[in-house]
């Protein structure tokens, strides 16, 4: 008898989602999905606002990576307005988003990840979270909290509030940044450098206890898309999109990302609010491709910074082409964090950075404006069309998760035909069904956040009988 | 929620956390709270959206931690206690990504040596759509709210003299 097996909602990711899982009669899994349940329209409600608004507007698309947005939107307003920001605006923006890629990250890696990794995924699952991590290694936790705490208190200094702040804009940013605020900031490098070592020394030594996870958790060769500087380094506000295949092919380079929509296109389809972004000479769905750690550190060349330069060199070890294991978006996003951290330090030594001309000022100059960065889970698109007056005709965003979203329906399906087999009883494993979602993890997908939920979000798994009748219902 | 200035050290350090979104009716009326209260030279406020895994650091060093939360389910102003600082339990389904207060609370007295009291003031509310601004009726359980805090804070200041200066 055929089977569907529903897990819903996905926990520790951010956002709505569920997974269905379609298996035959012999109880082999037929197929999977992973869909976004969950639909909030921001293009759709931005329509007739000022272009002005739209940073302040879109910063409220998430909780999570409100300075992403910020900036892709602010980035989208500079074209529109036709102007070159000064440096000191420039800089400012930069310091922001890698305080926010760090503390995305850091919440990422430490709050939702690690208490599968270093608990394990077969572990109880009222320990498998902070709090059960709290118990079983409280310097480790102590330490995740601090680095995000770390990259939120630069948001808030310069950014002026942790979550969707105001700072940036069309044509710059609103504020100058001060010594006060080096000092301060100054003061944690060592700290946030020593845990990140930390945490890339403890994942590193449990890599080959995850081995059957490295294989079956999203392995796959695929396309991978970000952005890199203009001599091929990680890069993280602005520079051009380099493309890569599964054999390390380059596949596209140098890719203006303000003409992102000559060569990547959006399906839609029906199990899902969250589009299917593909790279168009490819076709849907042969185009998907990855973004986000795991796709930056394949297309780049180098990093830019001693300490991630030394990881970067022993992660491209890890295969011969690129890496394709998804799991590895664990250790790419630790790389990422100590690049940032990196970045951070040198930006504060940077007389630049504390420059009082921060606002290119110009009209309207432009009724079409695209503004692109890369945001923690990958590269963001924000394209807007105005009328004369610079209101908001059209919005269209291409969102990073929304760009991962063929590739998490393939390690869901990967997953689950590896782990998911059934036992005596007919039931799964807990920690096997807890895989499937940690495929999803690896990912970190933001399906939008920043409303204040209501209500608990339990992990229900449900399995129909091919009748449509629901057998059983299990609850945590 | 980094640095505070000092307070008199025989005067309890307090933090205010009103909990809630201004932009969501009832649920920023916490923050309408905080505007009823007279300032004090030991009390510190905060007005995040919601809990946050990393304020867990920020509690420690306050003597109390007050949560002002909008309470759907509550039908009048009450106070409750967080539990002891060995409180370990989740209150909620240990895999949702949601975070409760005792959790927090917990995790605070765990990795960060906060040994303080901590409570949450429930208000209730109702109307949690689009929109600035409580709702009247929200507006005067803050009043009440306002004044059962500050009878906490009043309490809490004699409580601390009574065993001198911390």
């Amino acid at each position: 008898m055929s089977r569907r097996i529903l897990i819903q909602p996905v926990t520790r990711i951010e956002g709505h989602a569920k997974i269905s899982i379609e298996l035959d009669d012999a109880g082999e899994v037929q197929s999977a999905r992973f869909h976004v349940t969950e639909f909030r329209g921001f293009e759709k409600l931005c329509e007739g606002r000022p272009f002005q608004e739209m940073p302040g507007l879109m910063s409220r698309v998430c909780g999570i990576c409100p300075v992403s947005h910020v900036l892709a939107s602010s980035k989208a307003g500079d074209m529109l307005l036709g102007v070159r920001i000064p440096p000191a605006a420039e800089k400012q923006r930069r310091l922001l988003n890698y305080a926010q890629v760090l503390q995305s990250h850091a919440l990422s890696f430490f709050h939702l990840s690690a208490p599968d990794l270093l608990l394990g995924l077969d572990s109880s699952p009222a320990e498998r979270n902070i709090f059960g991590l709290a118990k079983f290694d409280d310097d480790f936790a102590r330490r995740g909290i601090r680095l995000r705490q770390f990259g939120q208190r630069v948001v808030e200094l310069a950014g002026g509030k942790k979550i969707h702040p105001g700072w940036s804009g069309p044509g710059g940013v609103h504020r100058q940044f001060t010594i006060e605020q080096r000092d301060e900031i100054l003061g944690w490098i060592p700290e946030a450098i020593a845990s990140i070592a930390l945490a890339l020394d403890r994942l590193k030594g449990l890599v080959e206890s995850f081995d059957m996870e490295i294989q079956y958790l999203g392995n796959f060769p695929s396309l991978f898309l970000g952005t890199v500087s203009t001599d091929g380094g990680l890069e993280f506000y602005d520079g051009r999109i380099r493309i890569v295949d599964g054999g390390g092919n380059s596949i596209a380079e140098g890719l203006d990302p303000q003409r992102y929509f000559t060569y990547l296109s959006e399906a839609s389809e029906d199990d899902s609010f969250m589009k299917s972004p593909f790279y168009q000479p490819f076709g849907f769905p042969q185009g998907h491709y990855r973004v986000g750690p795991l796709a930056r550190l394949n297309v780049a060349k180098f990093a830019g910074t001693p300490l991630a330069d030394r990881e970067l060199r022993e992660f491209k070890q890890r295969s011969e082409g690129p890496v394709c294991a998804s799991f590895h978006y664990h250790l790419a996003r630790l790389i990422e964090m100590l690049f940032c951290v990196e970045r951070i330090e040198e930006l504060m030594a940077d007389a630049e950075l504390f420059g009082e001309n921060i606002q290119a000022k110009a009209q309207l100059n432009h009724r079409e404006g695209i503004g692109s960065c890369e945001a923690p889970r990958g590269t963001l698109f924000h394209h807007y069309w105005v009328d004369d007056e610079g209101r908001m005709i059209r919005a269209n965003l291409l969102i990073a998760t929304a760009q991962n979203k063929q590739a998490m329906n393939f390690a869901v399906e990967q997953a689950a035909r590896h782990f998911l087999k059934p036992a005596a009883d007919g039931g799964f494993a807990e920690g096997n069904l807890n895989r499937l979602e940690a495929a999803i993890r690896c990912f970190d997908p933001c399906l939008s956040c920043s409303t204040h939920a209501l209500g608990q979000m339990p992990l229900v798994v449900e399995w129909t009988g091919p009748d449509g009748i629901v057998r059983q219902i299990v609850r945590d | 929620m980094e640095s505070y200035a000092k307070s008199s050290a025989t005067e309890p350090r307090v933090l205010l956390i009103a909990l809630g979104n201004p932009l969501r009716g009832d649920d920023g009326v916490a923050q309408e709270v905080l505007a009823l209260l007279a300032p004090r030279s030991n009390v510190f406020t905060e007005a995040p959206l919601d809990i946050l895994p990393e304020m867990a650091a920020a509690l420690a060093g306050f003597d109390l931690v007050v949560f002002i939360d909008a309470d759907v389910r509550a039908v009048a102003v009450r106070i409750e206690e967080l539990g002891s600082p060995d409180t370990q339990v989740p209150v909620r389904s240990p895999l949702t990504h949601a975070g409760d207060l005792v959790s927090l609370v917990g995790m605070a007295a765990r990795l960060f040596g906060f040994s303080g009291r901590a409570v949450v003031l429930r208000i209730p509310a109702r109307n949690f759509h689009l929109g600035e601004g409580s709702s009247p009726e929200a507006m005067v359980w803050a009043a009440t709210a306002a004044r059962e805090l500050q009878t906490l804070l009043l309490s809490n200041v004699h409580e601390q003299s009574a065993v001198g200066p911390s």
